[in-house]
């Protein structure tokens, strides 16, 4: 087995308070592994961290070896972006002020805006460094960890409560040649055969999760288990690697909580790996092939159920006790 | 003669700017405290200004406001009915801004933190209105009876927004991109309510800007010349005004090096001496609050006593601002009304809910405020400032268009944004956006005074992109 | 004035707007990006069009501009500046985007507001670029050279048969649709016939109904730019083409509250009547404070006596909306029909009478103007006709205003789509779902400000005159107003919103007629108050609008 998430020396400060300090740990492909530990000990935020939601003050996260600070660089699209936008500013610029201080006329003017233009996308490559450098600590870039195959969901559920269920699925699959505005106006027919692909794969998936009679439904109008199923079944639909569940069975009555138990385990012997965050003791000892104990923002001890069940550390931190 | 100074644009640009700043400062607060406390970016807050500015005519042209002139003898002067219809609107306008306070029960004295008993509350409210109504009616059509009458009236018309509007949208969990756009459609209202009223067009006070003044007259809008010199022997201020083309002084300060460092050092002690004394007390007067006043106090004392002496033959450095008493008086006007919001923040019961309700609405609750008589109050405290500001502001102008209070908007929003959405913050960010409109219009060349709210607007864009949650206070 | 003329001027109106809103629909109703500042694409996509058709500068005469283009060939059209408007606003909507976009919704509002205030400023205070803060004028709308027609001529009949394309394409297109509903009428028959046979036969080969109006269209033209060639037979043309949308007008009133029992249709009529009963003050009472006292007083009895009706029988909230579409409808049948025959009939004029009535029934023409040809008619006597211009252009806006639609649907309708309505929904989902917030918010802002672009240039045709006011953040409201009360996100909805707003419009300018020019500006300040409270109504009430939200599960591929 190999590691798949690799975690070292995480550290997150809110002010002067520690969420997380140093936490070390790893997690193997093909595995559940679950995440445990008294309120306050940084779990979300370690989830946050890993999930690439928030950025680490210190340590490391690697996903199949990679820095996940490298993997979220900014995407194709984003780069085309700012690069168009300089190099527009640039050569409008540009030609401005050689029309207007340098007395060129018209010609001499689109002469300058074309140099001006070819400046400005150079200027790009530099430019680009500044804003990363200025933005590199406020803007994670979560959705390129979602293209690598790293997924997570939310705590308190995030359904997209004005679009229907079948809606809320068929929005994750990755690249769709639809997200593309040029293809809805040139390449329909591509678009309406994949649209169709995904539409399948969507009700296969609410065939799977019985919740294909509330396809058409708002998903805001979905019961609280409905949601979490809801949840499962958009991240898988972005046929991922590693899955980060926050509590998914919070809220599940139990023979529902049975079912997705049952679900997660299938799916971890279908190579799917899982780290999960649970409060449920029974839920998580019975699920997990891991557990990882965290305390005060940092690993307490990590092993399999059983003996994390015996371990005096882990019942001291649970009871408060230094 | 004596030497004479030259007229630098940077120097009375800034003095324009705390002009400016005063009177965005003015409608800021209310727009930061409705913003903050209410939980409403206020569009309709500029039009408020209007409103306010429109209001006043009514007492100081009344022959000149359609539907009203049939109340009016001439262009200024009321009949009897007139003047029962000015007193009636602001007794009852000043009954009503009590009543917003919590209904009936706040006309009993429901909102005074003290026990009083019921009629003696009753008794002293319609005293009161009594009183603003003897004082509009016997004042018309003079400036002030204008200004009281339209920030009465405005005060009791403006909470009416959030019991008639917000409140319902608040109540059925509308998001803020709701309240935005109903506070939009509250703008239109009240723009072109006062438009449907006054027609297009444009219009003015009528004002009589001569007053005596020390022996002689004094026109309150003409320009005085304040000049500075800086010579060997010390500093002096000469006030000068022209008339008919000659230069008249008025009066000359004057100051050798030891007087200036005396006051200086003085000052200093006192400053310093005040703010330790002060600070770490939650009253109303803090230690910077109390440092300011000592250091401002001992200026003007030291100032006028060692004041004799005259202006110096050469001088090293001299320069010239220019300055009117009116706009003098609007910065005077402002730094009261903010006093008097200190003071009602700071000592009053209702003040201190009002804070509580900012820093924690749900456990202002808990701690069993009155949350929405601390509402109304906001609202109130955005129709009194806000109408103030707009009747200053069409004197300035001396001109009153519908888009008065919309164009003063944006700079509003940026001093308020500026100031992190703090009612502190926002009148230290309006001076900050009145001095960036006026320098700025002075120091670009080739910016005319049309390109004012772009910059305020500018400076908001920067301090958007640069620091989100504004130059004062952390969140 | 005939109905027609009324309609045209009032349906310009609607597609510059339709189009307006339809970019604010995009960033605000898809998206959720509330731009307060959409005006400001509006003006700039209106000067900058105007400023390709202008001739180079004359420095002699009063006006000043940066520069126009008008006599450069192919540059100096109106179809370039068009397209030149719509790029550059689409650009500049992605510029303002970049750094902005991550903002709070209201500092985003409060951003994009100031950011069309400077363009306001701009066009106002710098003189030499588009003349400052006088009006630009100097310009003529495409096309308008041709007119008045010269039926005879081929240029002439080509643009009289482009407006029958697109209202014979319009009116087939309304008719398909209709004939699936039950009716006692041979809806099919006349749609065979119409169609000339296509609709029956070639279905199939053509695909859609909407494929079939087109071609349908493009027949008709040819026809009638033949007969205009041939004979310049104008008059017949424009009454068959004219009673053709009559008749597919009738059908889909009758059809559309075809569902409602009688007292429904009595109680819809009866709210019609009240309104013309409401207004019978301003005509008839010589006091203008008795009118308007009297008229305010008639109309807050009528609007309450509706609120009273609405809230105590449940029935009549089953219909509220009907009631007043309903009564919409037959005000408008007496107010433009029934009324202006009144007169002539009192004085006994049978031909004044008739005369009336054609020229409202022959709507596609203009009547009795200098320029056209005249016709003699029995009974009625002489008449003169023509294809004006405003018809013309009508024709051109519904044109662009359909293809700009269609274009639209077809972005929005797609996973491109979901994605923005997603984000609208909840940002922190679409990220954790591998999509990045910000190139699609980028995107939505510029086909909106594209958009908005495109609509200044049709303004510029339209108003023939630009000023720094074309800027004004009251335009923004109003398309806000139009996108709320059709339906946020829903792009029919827009389409009907727009129809309402400007249908109001009229009805209240044609009020203001009755009040004397001082009081104009009082009136119409008024009027505006209204749309206000209406707007707040609207928002409290109906906050997803007349038509809703759309429902888009069944998007493309479930067909």
């Amino acid at each position: 087995m190999t590691t798949v998430l690799e975690v070292e020396g995480l550290e997150k400060h809110y002010g002067g308070i520690t969420a997380v300090d140093g936490a070390t740990f790893g997690i193997e492909e093909g595995s559940i592994t679950g995440l445990i530990g008294p309120n306050g000990a940084g779990k979300t935020t370690t989830f946050n961290l890993i999930s690439g939601f928030e950025e680490p003050d210190g340590g490391t996260v690697r996903f199949r070896g990679e820095d996940l600070q490298d993997l979220m660089e900014p995407s194709r699209d984003e780069r085309v972006i700012w690069g168009g936008a300089s190099a527009i500013t640039a050569g409008t610029i540009g030609g401005i002020a050689g029309v207007a201080g340098l007395g060129l006329g018209t010609v001499g003017g689109l002469g300058t805006l074309a140099v001006g233009a070819g400046l400005g996308a150079g200027f790009y490559a530099g430019q680009e460094r500044v804003r990363q450098a200025r933005e590199g600590h406020t803007n994670s870039r979560p959705y390129m960890l979602a293209r690598e195959g790293l997924v997570r969901t939310f705590q308190i559920t995030r359904e997209l409560t004005e679009m229907t269920v079948l809606e809320n699925l068929m929005l994750a699959p990755q690249g769709q040649a639809g997200e593309n505005l040029a293809n809805t106006w040139l390449r329909r027919d591509l678009m309406e055969r994949e649209e169709a692909e995904v539409r399948e794969q969507a009700r296969e998936m609410l065939e799977l999760l019985e919740l294909d009679h509330v396809s058409d439904e708002r998903a805001g109008n979905l019961s609280g288990g409905q949601r979490k199923l809801l949840e499962l079944g958009r991240v898988l639909m972005i046929e991922p690697e590693v899955i980060l569940l926050d509590e998914p069975v919070a809220g599940v009555n139990p023979s529902l909580t049975r079912k997705l138990m049952d679900r997660i385990e299938t799916l971890r012997d279908e190579g799917y790996t899982f780290c999960i965050v649970e409060h449920d003791m029974e839920v998580i000892m019975n699920l997990s092939d891991t557990i990882i104990v965290m305390s005060e923002g940092d690993v307490l001890v990590e092993g399999e159920p059983e003996a994390i069940q015996e371990d005096e550390a882990v019942i001291d931190a649970y009871l408060g006790v230094d | 003669m004596a030497y004479m100074a030259v007229e630098t644009g940077l120097l009375n640009a800034i003095s324009n700017g705390i002009v400016t700043g005063s009177i965005v400062a003015l409608g800021a607060i209310g727009l930061a405290l409705v913003y903050d406390i209410g939980d409403v970016p206020n569009f309709a807050h500029g039009d408020l200004l209007t409103l306010g500015a429109y209001t006043a005519l009514l007492v100081n042209k009344p022959g000149t406001v359609p539907g009203f002139g049939a109340l009016a003898t001439d262009t200024r002067g009321i009949g009897i009915g007139g003047m029962a219809f000015l007193f009636a609107v602001s007794f009852v306008g000043v009954l009503g801004i009590v009543y917003h306070l919590g209904g009936r029960r706040a006309l009993k004295g429901g909102w005074w933190g003290i026990d009083a008993p019921p009629s003696v509350a009753v008794a002293v409210h319609v005293l009161a209105a009594a009183v603003v109504g003897v004082l509009v009616v016997t004042g018309t059509p003079s400036f002030l009876a204008a200004l009281l009458f339209a920030v009465v009236v405005v005060g009791a018309l403006v909470p009416l927004m959030e019991s008639l509007v917000f409140r319902k949208f608040r109540a059925k969990d509308a998001s803020v991109a709701m309240l935005l756009i109903a506070s939009l459609a509250v703008a239109f209202i009240v723009r072109f309510g006062v438009q449907t009223i006054f027609g297009g067009e444009i219009r003015s006070y009528q004002v009589d800007t001569t007053i005596p003044f020390a022996g002689g007259q004094l026109d309150i809008t003409f320009a005085k010349f304040f000049d500075f010199f800086v010579a060997g022997n010390g500093f002096s201020l000469a006030i000068r005004e022209t008339r008919g083309g000659n230069e008249i002084p008025l009066a000359t300060f004057s100051y050798s090096w030891i007087e200036v460092v005396a006051v200086v050092a003085i000052a200093a002690i006192l400053g310093v001496a005040a703010y330790r004394w002060r600070t770490d007390t939650a009253g109303v007067i803090g230690g910077r609050l109390a440092a300011a006043l000592a250091v401002v106090a001992t200026v003007v004392v030291g100032g006028t006593a060692l004041a004799p002496g005259a202006v110096p033959e050469t001088a090293w450095y001299a320069t010239r601002v220019r300055a009117s008493p009116l706009r003098i008086g609007i910065i005077l006007t402002a730094l009261v009304m903010m006093g008097l919001l200190h003071y009602l923040l700071r000592a009053t019961t209702l003040g201190k809910a009002m804070r509580a309700t900012s820093d924690n609405r749900d456990l202002a609750m808990v701690r069993g405020i009155n949350t929405r008589r601390v509402m109304m109050t906001v609202w109130i405290i955005a129709g009194l400032f806000g109408a103030l500001a707009g009747v200053l502001l069409g004197f300035l102008f001396s001109n009153l268009s519908i888009n008065l209070g919309f164009n003063l908007l944006l700079p509003m929003f940026a001093g308020v944004i500026l100031g992190g959405i703090n009612v502190y913050g926002a009148i230290l960010g309006s001076y900050a956006v009145g001095l960036a409109m006026e320098v700025g219009i002075f120091a670009i060349p080739g910016l005319s005074a049309t390109y004012r709210i772009p910059v305020a607007f500018v400076v908001l864009l920067v301090v958007l992109l640069v620091k989100p949650e504004g130059i004062v206070g952390g969140n | 004035m005939a109905v027609s003329d009324v309609v045209v001027s009032f349906a310009l109106l609607v597609a510059i707007y339709g189009v307006l809103s339809l970019g604010l629909n995009v960033k605000f109703g898809h998206t959720g990006l509330l731009d307060f500042g959409h005006v400001g694409f509006f003006l700039v996509g209106a000067y900058t069009s105007a400023l390709f058709v202008l001739p180079p500068d004359d420095p002699a005469d009063f006006t000043n501009y940066v520069i126009g283009f008008g006599e450069i060939p192919l540059v100096g059209t109106w179809a370039f500046g068009i397209i030149v408007a719509t790029i550059l606003t689409g650009v500049i909507g992605g510029l303002v985007a970049l750094p902005t976009i991550r903002l709070r919704e209201d500092y985003l509002a409060i951003t994009l507001l100031g950011i069309s205030v400077i363009f306001q400023r701009v066009v106002q205070s710098e003189s030499w670029l588009a003349n400052g803060p006088d009006a630009l004028r100097g310009y003529s709308p495409p096309f308008q050279g041709l007119f008045p027609i010269e039926p005879g001529t081929l240029v002439g009949a080509v643009a009289f048969s482009v407006v029958v394309f697109v209202v014979w394409a319009v009116a087939t297109a309304a008719l398909s649709l209709q004939r699936e509903n039950d009716s006692r009428l041979p809806l099919d028959r006349i749609y065979a016939v119409t169609t000339f046979g296509l609709g029956t036969r070639a279905a199939g080969v053509l695909g859609s109904r909407f494929a079939v109006a087109g071609v349908a269209g493009l027949i008709a033209a040819v026809i009638s730019a033949a007969l205009l060639l041939a004979a310049s037979l104008v008059l017949l043309v424009g009454a068959l083409v004219s009673v053709y949308g009559w008749l597919v007008v009738l059908v889909a009133i009758g059809q559309h509250y075809a569902d409602l029992d009688r007292r429904e249709l009595a109680l819809g009529v009866g709210f019609g009547t009240g309104l013309l009963v409401a207004l019978l003050p301003l005509p008839i009472a010589d006091r203008i404070s008795v009118s308007i006292v009297g008229t305010l007083a008639l109309l807050g009895a009528l609007v309450y006596a509706y609120y009273h009706a609405i809230t105590s029988y449940e029935w009549v909230a089953d219909v509220k909306l009907t009631v007043v579409g309903l009564g919409a409808v037959w005000f408008v049948g007496i107010w433009y029909v029934l009324l202006p025959i009144l007169g002539p009939l009192g004085s006994g004029s049978l031909s004044g009478v008739l005369g009336t009535l054609f020229r409202n029934v022959v709507w596609f023409l203009q009547f009795g103007s200098s320029a056209g040809i005249g016709y003699s008619i029995a009974v009625i006597g002489d008449v003169t006709v023509q294809l004006d211009y405003s018809r013309f252009q009508l024709a051109l806006f519904l044109l662009s205003l359909g293809a700009l639609y269609t274009v639209l649907e077809a972005a929005v309708q797609s996973p491109f789509g979901r994605v923005l309505r997603a984000i609208r929904n909840d940002e922190a989902v679409v990220k954790s779902l591998g999509k990045d917030p910000f190139v699609y918010k980028v995107q939505s802002m510029v086909i909106g400000s594209a958009l908005g672009g495109f609509a200044g240039a049709m303004w510029a045709m339209y108003s023939q005159g630009l000023t720094f006011r074309t800027g004004a953040p009251e335009t923004t409201f109003i398309a806000l107003l139009i996108v709320f009360v059709g339906g946020v996100g829903n792009n029919k909805g827009v389409l009907l919103g727009a129809v309402l707003y400007w249908g109001f419009q009229q009805a209240t300018t044609q009020l203001a007629g009755f009040f004397p020019p001082a009081l104009r500006v009082n009136v119409l300040a008024f009027r505006l108050v209204v749309v206000g409270v209406l707007f707040l109504i609207v928002l409290y009430y109906m906050p997803d609008g007349l038509l809703g939200r759309e429902e888009y599960s069944s998007g493309v591929g479930d067909s």
